[in-house]
């Protein structure tokens, strides 16, 4: 008994659409347009694999996040979790600009991941009420989080050597790494492949807690242990794509509506569709980035392209869909 | 007796909401729930449904198995519930929301359309929960609850006769008798009378949080006594049990 159908059609369009952002992504390089010689296809491969696993991880855990909030509107960084890296890679930063450079010889993975853990500890325990997840104070509580560990970024760059600035401005504006570190993207790997089978089993479960708290508890949910799960097993996934490629907002808010516009709001489909198009939309948004020449043969931050292509796509679908599934 | 609450306290916050109600019932019968508004009736059977969120004390024993202590999944095989407003934070059709009765609890398709057939939702299945009337919005969950309930089992609705006309009153009535005849037990809230009246074998009556009455319908759903205690003439014409609504125009302050 399931609470949506198959429909092939969708779900052929989701993989094509992935198919599509892949090639897209080996046939585009730092110099624009050309098929790969082997050593760069290598590289090409590196940056798909890392957009793969940071994209799902947002996707995925953009539809967890949704299903715990019971809202549309939240994203993986409602926890606060890249502001908290933020301000953490700021601080690292500062100190390292101060002669111990040692602190961010690692692209900031440290840094970031402790900032994210941090801020994911601080928000849940705020947000709880009774020993138990409160998804209105859990948002707030991430909001508050956030808007903090963003003033004190502010503060901390403020006091920052200008020529160390480049570098953190860089990081906050996301980037997909072309030979990424090896530890961070097998631990986010793992994290995706996991936490997404954990979704596949559970994923009636999270179509019944879509329902108030004591329908779900009489359809058998136990709604305390699942939103213990929801909020630290999205937090991983958010903070582990942070840790590999900086904080990239949207697409853990645009895969799910997208996913939901085209399959309905059964979770089967969503926890499978979400992180597939959350991956090819990053890719899709590596790839674009590098067709878009800037003066000063610079590039795009992929932040700012995730937004851009991610934005429209979602207003197309969801005019084309009457507001379905919003 | 099948379902035994022993010395039942419900909290909201720091407010009592139910105190001390020690009552049973037995299996096959329909217990209609009365009382005013703020009495505890829903705190009630909530707590006993196991779904009331704050604290509570006290035992609820059905068939034998204290459902107290039961965990969620274990107490969703037994009791079925319908809350007073339902609420669905996503897109489903009227039949994918019947359908979560098996989100957890193993139920097959033939569940959910005898569901769909008993409650004569049929004709509402596939159209957007959302895009439904309140009283279609009940039906649709009443439905939920029926392909969750195995006959036999524990029945606790919520006021589920809020939204609904007379002709979906009706039918939801037939199907509660239904399975009441069947063997399950129905806890069912209700601020109409009359329905008591005309529905249950057995009334409990909340007053203040404690339980006023409770006992056969004919006994607790005393004209003179329900006057007292709902500020309401009540009559009997036919042996139908109908209050006396004279509406009374009086000056409004200022």
């Amino acid at each position: 008994m399931t609470a949506v159908g198959p429909r092939p059609a969708a779900w052929l369009v989701i993989v094509a659409t992935a198919t599509i952002a892949v090639i897209l992504r080996l046939v585009l390089g730092a110099r624009g347009w050309s098929w790969p010689t082997l050593e760069i296809a290598d590289l090409r491969v590196g940056a798909i694999v890392s957009a793969t696993v940071a994209g799902a991880s947002l996707g995925l855990s953009g539809v967890l996040l949704q299903a715990l909030l019971r809202n549309p509107l939240a994203s993986p960084f409602v926890l606060g979790l890249s502001s908290g890296a933020g301000l953490s890679v700021s601080i690292a930063a500062l100190v390292a600009s101060s002669g111990a450079a040692w602190v961010i010889a690692d692209g900031g993975m440290v840094a970031a991941s402790v900032g994210s853990a941090v801020a994911l500890v601080v928000v849940v325990a705020a947000g709880r009420r009774h020993g138990a997840i409160e998804p209105v104070t859990l948002l707030l509580a991430g909001v508050v989080v956030a808007s903090v560990a963003g003033a004190l970024t502010v503060l901390v760059q403020y006091l920052m050597p200008p020529s160390s600035r480049g570098d953190l401005m860089a990081w906050s504006m996301g980037r997909i790494p072309e030979l990424p570190e090896r530890v961070p993207l097998v631990v986010g790997g793992v994290l995706l492949v996991s936490i997404g089978c954990w979704s596949i089993l559970r994923a009636r479960w999270l179509d019944a807690a879509c329902t108030a708290d004591d329908e779900a508890s009489s359809l058998g949910v136990d709604l305390r242990a699942l939103r213990w799960r929801l909020v630290v097993l999205s937090g991983a996934l958010a903070g582990s794509s942070v840790v590999l490629c900086g904080p990239i907002a949207f697409v853990g808010f645009v895969a799910p509506h997208v996913a939901r516009l085209m399959l309905g709001a059964g979770h089967r489909g969503l926890v499978v569709a979400s992180p597939i198009l959350g991956a090819a939309l990053l890719i899709a948004a590596d790839a674009l980035r590098l067709a878009v020449p800037l003066p000063g043969a610079g590039k795009l931050p992929v932040a700012v392209v995730t937004a851009i292509l991610g934005g429209p796509i979602f207003l197309w679908v969801l005019r084309r869909q009457g507001g379905r599934g919003s | 007796m099948s379902l035994v609450i022993d010395s039942m306290c419900v909290w909201h916050g720091a407010r009592a909401a139910v105190q001390g109600v020690s009552v049973s019932a037995r299996a096959g019968r329909i217990v209609a729930v009365i009382g005013r508004n703020g009495s505890g009736k829903s705190s009630l059977v909530r707590a006993i449904a196991g779904v009331h969120p704050g604290r509570r004390t006290g035992s609820t024993s059905w068939r034998g198995r204290d459902l107290s202590a039961a965990s969620a999944l274990d107490r969703a095989r037994g009791v079925a519930y319908v809350a007073q407003r339902p609420l669905v934070a996503a897109d489903f059709t009227a039949r994918e929301v019947i359908a979560l009765a098996g989100a957890v609890v193993p139920r097959t398709t033939e569940h959910v359309e005898r569901a769909i057939d008993a409650l004569g939702v049929r004709d509402l299945a596939d159209r957007p929960f959302a895009a439904l009337s309140g009283g279609e919005q009940q039906r649709v969950v009443l439905a939920r609850a029926l392909a969750q309930h195995d006959l036999g089992g524990l029945l606790v609705l919520d006021e589920p006769f809020n939204a609904m006309d007379l002709a979906e009153q009706h039918r939801v009535a037939g199907a509660v008798q239904c399975l009441a005849s069947a063997g399950s037990l129905v806890l069912v809230v209700l601020h109409d009378l009359a329905l008591a009246d005309a529905l249950a074998h057995e009334v409990w009556w909340m007053d203040a949080g404690r339980l006023r009455a409770s006992g056969p319908r004919e006994s607790v759903l005393d004209a003179a006594a329900l006057g007292q205690g709902f500020g309401v003439r009540f009559e009997r014409v036919g042996g139908s049990l109908r209050p006396v609504i004279a509406p009374r125009c009086e000056p409004l302050p200022g």
